[in-house]
């Protein structure tokens, strides 16, 4: 099966008057039709800057390099702006973070909503207009008339997320990125954002990079996951699979970090990261993770630390062999 | 060969002086504004040394004599001569003097109303907040040239006058801006703890507030100053400022204003060192902004 | 909403009064206002008869709350110097000073919106520079000055322009320069940060992934948010430009207000000068009142009650 989006080699640079800033270093990952990738890490590992890298909307400052872009088959990197913007919204719906901020304070749900069918679809208002009800009522929102004429202050966060959800799915695309679709809600509105999302995915056979710090949720809701830290993917394999074997300390660390209910696993000790993500410029080598890593070695501080494969395509990038490595068949990643 | 990465304490170890001079150094808006200001102030504190000439003395046989640059110049008379015959670059240099005290004066006297107001307001909040709120609303109200003018022309025109008639009414800046700097502050967690802590108010305004305050006074106290500068000018061209034969920027405009078709100059060189005094103080003020508070920059 | 502007009238109401008090109490700056108001060589007789007139024998706020009727009917009293009907010189006069400050307040929006948009939309180039400059220029240029070197250039060198008197649009071209040009760094800083935040938000953002053009995004999502503050500083200006007028009516040569403030002023015409302080302070506090309830129109938060 072709994967929708396949991305090699993707970096990000942005040029400050001290150093080079790395936000983004050689993330390569597919996602294929109707799958849920999911990119994880703490705040500032490079997780939403990757997927603005995708979709083309860095901020001014920042440079994009990619050695393969490819969605549906087409190659991005090599297309115009103007083209990038007709998949934008049409091929590839996007839900942010903050739903309060999202949506312009001074139009109507149904202006906004509308817009983008207008856009790229070659509709009446009127064929708009049933679209965007038809939508309304899929995402769960109760009277959809009546918010089709009311403005984003009008609608708690929640709604005002479907909302956003719904402008996403506008012209039915084949791809959504959900950048922490559920973090500025309260607790009992996320899942039901989550769940949503999980059975319109599945109600329209849509691939979906579900963006998050969250690994409760990533078990919940992604099939594949990639751990971001500092820019790099560290780690990448099934969900199943990362959370039975994690092989980077990274992920180690981070699942010390979820309580799990009944179990004794710390001693009833729940753990956290000391220190924070670091900067990364363009003179830094070695692994990124060392300095807050209990396992760190000389070796660590080497150049080009290379992502390695275990059987079932789970890959890491680390250097210290893994203790559990007798019964797998290790191979070097070029 | 491996680097290691760069610690935080090497991006800290500036001090907060070290690290203002750097900058500075490098913003040529406040380096020129400073240049500027300091150019003008050293005219004014040394005018006598500066100039031989009285800038009172009339010599009508010596009248409009132009300035060196033209073929009748003389280097008697760098800038020329007015329709009395006085050197008119020892006027330019007096009048240094004039603008420059006019603006501190002002500045003082309407940052301590404004800056009393805001402050008050600010922290207070609530109905001491609306009452302010009022009077800044009616003091912007105020029709400030018209008001000033005839507040002037009934009470009769001095310096004094005009110090304290501008000083009276330049405030409402001052107010606007601190009252919101302070309004912020006071939701700080440092001024919380010290409420806690059962502090009175007084002193958590001396020592919480104000000193938090500084870098918003200096901004505004540079446009304020600018302002007064330029409403004396205007004040004194519309001759209800400062009056003869004293010589303001403003004023000699308006003494020039006859000679407009063939002694342009007479009109030109005042009002070019209005524009460089008042061009300079916002550069200062701009540069103090950026550097201070990069934050607060637009 | 209606609560909401209902007290921001009473708001207005109570400013325009204080203001009125203010503009009552600029006679006693003189210190006798009968002798202020009849001027230095009346005789006793005409005191006599002022004094009656104003009620100077009454209590000042009984004074203030007469002369305070009259004015909201219209009725200012008579010029002390040409014994004609105040409001009726008021009157004759305004539409010239509204005019000038219409076209100078256009003149200041016409050229801050585009060079405030271009300067957000590329910072720290030349564009943004250059409209730096000109805005730290505007501010330094004291404006009757900057008048009068227009006046140089336009109408005494080139000859373009008519430099004097208010007889056709062509003779408001170069005061309405001047006039506006001084606001015009005010509109340009403020659209510019406006504009900043704006392209900064998230809305943007989400219009951008929308794929939306690039003039979609600019003009009906960020201009319209950026634009908002600008009424309310351009009520705020346009009533500074009837108060400044002064200078520049002064200047060109214009009968509007300002000059008859000048003219009044400089003859102690008190009667004069109190209705036009008074005239043009109501003017500024209804145009900032229409400006916030303009806003609250154009921002449905405001709309809403927020």
């Amino acid at each position: 099966m072709n994967p929708v989006l396949e991305v090699r080699g993707l970096s990000v640079e942005i040029p400050t008057a001290s150093a080079t800033l790395r936000p983004v270093r050689d993330v390569s990952f597919d996602l294929h039709p109707g799958e849920t990738l999911s990119l994880v890490g703490e705040s500032g590992s490079g997780k939403s800057m990757t997927a603005l890298a995708i979709m083309d909307l860095l901020p001014r400052q920042a440079r994009r390099s990619v050695e393969r872009l490819r969605f549906l088959g087409e190659d991005l990197a090599g297309k115009s702006a103007g083209e990038i913007g007709r998949l934008r919204g049409a091929e590839i719906g996007m839900v942010f973070q903050d739903p309060m901020t999202s949506l312009n304070p001074v139009y109507t749900v149904g202006n906004q909503l509308m817009e983008v069918y207008l856009r790229h679809k070659n509709a009446s208002k009127r064929e708009a207009r049933e679209r965007a009800l038809f939508l309304l009522d899929k995402v769960n929102i109760p009277d959809p008339a009546l918010r089709l004429c009311q403005y984003p202050h009008q609608l708690s966060g929640g709604l005002r997320q479907r909302v956003m959800i719904a402008m996403a799915l506008m012209c039915g695309p084949a791809l959504i990125i959900a950048d922490e679709p559920t973090t500025a809600l309260d607790v009992t509105t996320q899942s039901q954002i989550l769940d949503l999302l999980r059975s319109l995915q599945r109600e329209f056979h849509m691939a979906m990079i579900l963006i998050t710090h969250d690994l409760g949720v990533v078990a919940h809701f992604a099939d594949r996951v990639s751990v971001m830290y500092a820019g790099e993917i560290v780690e990448q394999a099934s969900t199943d699979d990362l959370l039975e074997r994690p092989m980077h300390p990274y992920t180690a660390a981070l699942l010390d970090c979820i309580p799990v209910p009944g179990s004794s696993r710390h001693g009833g000790k729940l753990r956290s990261i000391p220190g924070v993500v670091p900067l990364i410029t363009s003179g830094d080598q070695g692994c990124a993770f060392r300095r807050r890593c209990d396992h760190a070695q000389d070796v660590c501080k080497n150049a080009g630390i290379a992502m390695r494969e275990l059987s079932g395509g789970h890959k890491f990038r680390c250097v210290l062999l893994p203790q559990n490595s007798a019964d797998v068949a290790m191979k070097n990643h070029a | 060969m491996a680097t290691d990465l760069p610690a935080e304490n090497d991006l800290l170890i500036e001090s907060a002086g070290q690290a203002f001079r750097r900058r500075s150094l490098k913003n040529i808006g406040f380096m020129t504004g400073l240049a500027l200001v300091a150019l003008v102030a050293s005219i004014a504190m040394l005018a006598p040394i500066l100039t031989a000439q009285d800038p009172y003395l009339q010599n009508l046989d010596q009248r409009l004599i132009p300035p060196f640059w033209h073929l009748e110049g003389t280097w008697a008379h760098p800038f020329g001569t007015d329709k009395f015959g006085r050197d008119y670059l020892s006027r330019i240099i007096h009048g240094s003097r004039i603008s420059l005290l006019i603006g501190l004066f002002v500045m003082v006297i309407s940052g301590l109303i404004g800056s009393t107001l805001g402050v008050i307001a600010g922290y207070f909040g609530g109905k001491i907040d609306a009452v302010i709120m009022y009077i800044i609303t009616v003091r912007l109200s105020m029709p400030v040239v018209l008001v000033a003018l005839a507040v002037v022309s009934f009470v009769g025109s001095s310096l004094e006058v005009i110090v304290l008639v501008l000083g009276l009414f330049l405030w409402d800046r001052f107010a606007v801006v601190i009252r919101a700097a302070t309004k912020r502050l006071r939701g700080e967690d440092f001024v919380t703890a010290a409420r806690c802590t059962g502090c009175p108010d007084s002193q958590i305004i001396l020592r919480e507030i104000i000193p938090n305050l500084m870098n918003q006074l200096t901004v505004i106290a540079t446009l304020e100053m600018a302002q007064a500068i330029l409403l004396e000018s205007a004040l004194s061209f519309l001759g209800l400022g400062v009056q003869p034969p004293l010589p303001s920027w403003g004023l000699m405009i308006a003494e020039a204003k006859e000679f407009v078709f063939f002694d342009p100059w007479l009109i030109t060189i005042p009002g070019v060192a209005i524009f460089l005094l008042v061009l300079g103080i916002n550069l200062l003020g701009d540069g103090i902004r950026d550097l201070t508070a990069p934050e607060m920059k637009n | 909403m209606a609560a909401f502007a209902l007290r921001r009238v009473l708001l207005a109401a109570l400013v325009a009064i204080t203001v009125s008090a203010i503009a009552f109490g600029l006679l006693y700056l003189s210190g006798d206002p009968v002798r202020a108001l009849a001027g230095e060589n009346a005789t006793d007789e005409v005191i006599q008869r002022l004094s009656q007139e104003y009620g100077f024998d009454r209590p000042i706020g009984e004074q203030f709350l007469s002369w305070l009727g009259k004015a909201v009917t219209g009725d200012f009293g008579k010029s002390i110097y040409f014994n004609t009907d105040v409001a009726e010189m008021i009157w004759d006069r305004l539409p010239i000073t509204m005019a000038l400050g219409v076209m100078a307040l256009g003149f200041a929006i016409c050229l801050s919106i585009p060079l405030g948009v271009l300067a957000a939309l590329r910072p720290n180039t030349f564009v943004d520079k250059a409209a730096l400059t000109i805005s730290l220029f505007g501010q330094a240029l004291p404006n009757f000055w900057f008048a009068i070197l227009l006046i140089i250039l336009f109408g005494l060198t080139l000859r373009w322009l008519p430099i004097s008197g208010n007889s056709s649009f062509a003779h408001f071209i170069l005061p309405a320069v001047a006039l506006g040009y001084y606001a015009t760094p005010a509109f340009m800083r403020l659209i510019r940060a406006e504009m900043m935040d704006v392209l900064a938000s998230d809305y943007i953002r989400t219009a951008r992934a929308k794929g939306l053009s690039t003039s979609s995004v600019l003009f009906k999502h960020a201009l319209r948010n950026a634009i908002i503050p600008v009424v309310s500083l351009a009520a705020v200006q346009l009533g500074f430009m009837l108060g400044g007028s002064v200078i520049i009516e002064q200047v060109f040569a214009i009968k509007g207000l300002g000059a008859l403030a000048w003219e009044s002023i400089s003859r102690s015409d008190y009667p004069v000068v109190q209705a036009l302080v008074l005239v043009i302070s109501v003017i500024y506090v209804g145009l900032t009142l229409c400006a916030d309830l303009l806003n609250a129109a154009i921002d449905p938060r405001l709309r809403h009650g927020h």
